[in-house]
């Protein structure tokens, strides 16, 4: 017990509750450590060791002031020397920063201290969050969590009080759906304005293309998004995933021409068959572009599209995230803007012009020159290779006439340069061919593996797609890349092979998948699917009201009845006899209380009431009374039961 | 700014009435959720904005994590309304015999409890004075304002807690039907320094039979080891024998009270003295024998005993 005269409604601190925070700041700084660069995770290290005397030695806690000037050193270094983290970054550091230096500098009677403490390390959950959204990690900080909410509890309890983990439990079968229904039901708002983004290193396909940029992407084999199609799924040929376009070539490299202007092709006219609707799942890559088939039609924010048909996000996915799409399997409707850009061609590379005017001359419509092309490359000898040999000077000539060996990078840019230069206007589209049917062709998966390169020519005012590498390697598009390349290639690869194979490789994909439904349901869930959710939940309360209300009802209190009444016979055969005297004290209460002290017997005489025939009465009752419970006269019940509700009569009727 | 503190005295004043209303004064109170409150505290407040900041975070970066996150906060807030309710929701306190003290000294209140047991961390206050337990006992001390004589009901007290998690504060201001008496100072003047001296002048007399409200002092002892069903009493002759006539004058004002503890000082001397003496308030006179009849001389409450309490609490009250 505390007595003071100010209220306080909590005890002092406990050290076990410090034991916790400082294990939870430790695990945290774990957590968020990818926000950190080497030297502020050595200095919050070295913070948190700093701690362990105070707990396990009794060393006294800093000062304020030494607390306050060591914040002012730190956040001053970090703000001249750590500049490139980015907002994101600091201000982790800055709320971990305050978290430790507080615990260095705790006061255990003061509340102010551990609720402030509280309150930042709930936050720090949250940047957790931020940096990590795969399953595991998940599972982990929602662990973590617990611990956060147990040292919460035992910051506000009797101390020397454990936390209570079998009411807690029957807790967490009320809370836990509330928490899930918050979650499924509380409307959701669009994002109010852009938030500092983590910088991180881009990955996936760049701004700039040249031959082997995509060959080093198909190294890193990692995941790139993964798609659930809605409508019809789509055959293998069409599963040209377009990311990115390249359409300035400089002699060595592709890049983008700027292009910023958002375009709408929900006025496009297409048959129905050839619309698809799914969602993809993205992972992060620190770019803006996502990856759709064909011609999106319908944006839903934070989607848009450029004149292109590119689909790409408003704010960098710096995290996983997914997007519903609809898009329509049809060439991309050219827009009367600067045309001439698609025949832009440096100097060089007279031998491959002086063909691509021999072939124009032959086939002057562009769908003919195309296949022109085609077949030169398939009937020139030429080979599908991982690892093609380097190319210098003019790359083009020394491709078609020496190297004659290449990646899907090589024919796409090969085939561009034939066709500016006999006046066709034509680009490189990048993205991804195909993909993995995972989980019984319930969704698609589409790794780095999967990255690839065409060309897309103007014909009758739209965009064309020609994929040359097809006419090298035509397995490439039904069969995944492995079965394409050599063995000496398939070992360049063997680091990401070796985990895909045998026992393992069902573990993962097993893994996979429940980290795909994952971000599907959990990640993924957004206002669409919560309306969808809530009409469907609507409808099932439609079909419930459609039922024969009436018969089931019937039906149900019959039931109840039946319960109603074993459970009273059940009442009946559990519950011990009455006693007489218990009765007798019930009955009689109406016409005066027993007193404690009184026994049965007095209670029976001290009613006994101011006539004759009642006084008469009580003193039969006594005796009779007298006779049942001390002699065991058993035939006498009947007799004192009488004997009562006379006697309860008769006292009525005096009192009146 | 008199105004200000005119209109919270006022609110207050009506808040105190209302509270009368709703809850008079009982002797046994079972805490429920007629009189019991609850509202999120500071705390709370800053763990709901908290919530808040999460839900605009997570809706930013369209990040479901983070709003998960968010509505474990307001879940665990919603949730500790009821668990801060139960806390105190059928809590039962019980009224005890009325407690005496002088004015100017210490005294306490004592309160039973019952269903006490699986609650923590209560906070108990009165007049500014405030007791956290850390778990209940069944017995609470409340020290009450002891500094002017009268016969009190122990004032509205306030219940709090913010168990568990300190995020919302559930609390009532019972009132039970619990008395207490505070009697006046006992002050020697001068003019009591000739009172008799006591026992010392006692002399013994005879042996008489044990009458109910005979002084415990007075049975003897060794015959009653002896002869335990007849318990004698030693009877003294008093050489002073007069009683003492104690006269509360008519006065008023600081007079009266100075007159009050006068007597009550008397009283006490005469009393610890086994000195026969009587009271008298108006037209009203208070004496030994009078106590001795009815009810109290059959229990066996030593009579001198009952009689000085009866004095003093009749001077409490004049």
């Amino acid at each position: 017990m505390l007595s003071s005269p100010t209220s306080s409604l909590a005890p002092p601190t406990q050290t076990v509750v410090l034991w916790r925070l400082w294990l939870l700041q430790t695990l945290l700084l774990a957590l968020l450590s990818p926000a950190f660069n080497f030297w502020s995770l050595a200095i919050f290290s070295l913070l948190l060791l700093a701690k362990l005397p105070q707990l396990l030695l009794g060393r006294p806690v800093w000062s304020l002031r030494l607390s306050n000037l060591l914040a002012l050193v730190i956040v001053a270094a970090l703000l001249l020397f750590a500049r490139d983290l980015g907002v994101l970054h600091l201000m982790i550091h800055l709320l971990l920063l305050a978290a430790i230096l507080r615990l260095l500098g705790f006061r255990h009677a003061d509340q102010a201290d551990i609720q402030q403490l509280l309150w930042v390390q709930y936050f720090l959950f949250a940047c957790c969050f931020i940096l990590h959204q795969s399953l595991g990690m998940a599972l982990l900080v929602f662990l973590l969590l617990l611990l956060q909410l147990q040292t919460h509890y035992l910051a506000f309890a009797a101390p020397g009080s454990h936390f209570p983990l079998k009411t807690s439990l029957k807790i967490a079968l009320l809370f836990v759906p509330f928490w899930l229904v918050l979650f499924l039901l509380f409307p959701r708002i669009a994002p109010l304005w852009a938030l500092p983004d983590s910088k991180s290193a881009m990955t996936g396909l760049g701004e700039e293309l040249n031959p082997g940029s995509i060959e080093r992407l198909v190294e890193t084999d990692q995941l790139a998004f993964r798609v659930e199609f809605h409508s019809r799924k789509p055959r293998a040929d069409e599963l040209y995933w377009r990311a990115r376009i390249y359409d300035t070539f400089d002699g060595a490299s592709w890049r983008r021409r700027h292009n910023d202007e958002q375009a709408d092709f929900s006025r496009m006219k297409y048959s129905p068959a050839n619309r698809l609707s799914y969602k993809i799942i993205a992972e992060p890559h620190q770019q803006r572009h996502l990856y759709s088939l064909g011609v999106p039609v319908r944006l839903i924010y934070p989607q848009r599209a450029d004149t292109d048909a590119l689909l790409s996000s408003r704010t960098l996915l710096s995290q996983r995230a997914s997007f519903q799409i609809q898009s329509v399997l049809a060439p991309v409707p050219d827009l009367p803007l600067n045309q001439d850009s698609n025949l832009q061609l440096p100097e060089g590379n007279p031998k491959s012009r002086a063909l691509a005017a021999e072939l124009a001359k032959q086939y002057p419509q562009p769908d003919q020159l195309v296949l022109a092309i085609g077949r030169y490359l398939r009937e020139g000898g030429f080979r599908y290779s991982l690892t093609p040999p380097a190319l210098s000077g003019d790359q083009i000539d020394m491709f078609l006439w020496q190297s004659k060996t290449g990646f899907c990078s090589h024919y796409a840019q090969t085939t561009t340069f034939l066709l500016r230069a006999a006046k066709v206007p034509a680009r490189i589209v990048a993205g991804y061919l195909g993909g993995e049917w995972r989980d019984g062709q319930n969704y698609l998966e589409v790794s780095q593996r999967a990255a690839h390169a065409w060309v897309e020519y103007r014909h009758n005012g739209a965009w064309h797609k020609f994929d040359p590498t097809l006419e090298v390697a035509p397995e490439r598009l039904f069969s995944s890349l492995e079965d394409l390349l050599s063995a000496t290639e398939l070992l360049r690869l063997q680091g990401n092979w070796l985990s895909r194979a045998g026992f393992a490789k069902q573990w993962l994909q097993q893994l996979e998948d429940l980290d795909y439904y994952w971000s599907r349901w959990v990640l993924g869930f957004d206002s669409e699917q919560q309306q969808s959710l809530l009409s469907s939940v609507k409808s099932r309360i439609q079909q419930l009201a459609a039922l024969n209300w009436w018969h089931y009802s019937k039906v149900l209190l019959l039931l109840l009845g039946a319960l109603a009444i074993s459970w009273l016979a059940f009442l009946r055969l559990t519950r011990a006899p009455r006693s007489v005297s218990a009765w007798l004290i019930a009955e009689l209460a109406a016409v005066g209380a027993k007193t404690p002290q009184q026994t049965v017997l007095q209670y029976i005489l001290s009613l006994s009431g101011n006539t004759a025939a009642s006084q008469q009465l009580t003193q039969q009752l006594a005796d009779d009374y007298q006779q049942l419970v001390f002699a065991g006269d058993v035939s006498l019940e009947k007799n004192v039961k009488n004997k009562v509700k006379q006697l309860k009569k008769l006292l009525k009727q005096q009192r009146r | 700014m008199p105004g200000v503190k005119r209109l919270t005295q006022f609110i207050r004043a009506k808040i105190w009435a209302w509270l009368e209303r709703r809850q008079p004064a009982a002797e046994q109170l079972k805490l429920r959720q007629h009189i019991l409150y609850v509202l999120p505290t500071r705390y709370g407040m800053a763990l709901f904005a908290l919530a808040a900041i999460l839900y605009l975070l997570g809706s930013n970066y369209q990040n479901n994590l983070i709003l998960l996150l968010s509505f474990l906060l307001i879940a665990l807030l919603l949730l500790c309304i009821m668990l801060a309710f139960g806390n105190l929701h059928g809590l039962v306190l019980h009224h005890t015999a009325a407690k005496a003290a002088f004015a100017g000294d210490q005294l306490t209140v004592s309160i039973l409890l019952e269903q006490q047991q699986q609650r923590q961390l209560l906070e108990f206050s009165l007049n500014g004075k405030h007791q956290l337990f850390w778990t209940l006992p069944t017995e609470v001390m409340l020290q009450v304002d002891s500094s002017r004589r009268g016969y009190y009901q122990l004032p509205r007290f306030k219940i709090q807690s913010i168990y568990p998690f300190g995020l919302v504060r559930c609390w009532c201001y019972p009132a039970l039907k619990q008395h207490y008496w505070v009697y006046p100072q006992p002050l020697t003047s001068t003019s009591q320094q000739n009172l008799p001296a006591g026992d010392g002048e006692l002399q013994w007399s005879h042996l008489s039979p044990y009458q109910p409200g005979d002084a415990l002092q007075r049975i003897d002892w060794k015959r009653l080891a002896r002869q335990p069903t007849q318990p004698v009493v030693k009877v003294f002759n008093q050489q002073a024998t007069e009683l003492h006539q104690l006269v509360v004058p008519s006065l008023s004002g600081a007079a009266l009270e100075q007159a009050l503890c006068h007597i009550t000082a008397q009283i006490l001397h005469l009393s610890n003295r086994h000195l026969p003496y009587s009271l008298q308030i108006g037209n009203q006179i208070l004496t030994a024998e009078h106590n001795l009849t009815g009810t109290d001389a059959q229990q066996g409450v030593n009579a001198q005993e009952l009689h000085r309490q009866r004095c003093l609490e009749a001077l409490s009250l004049c």
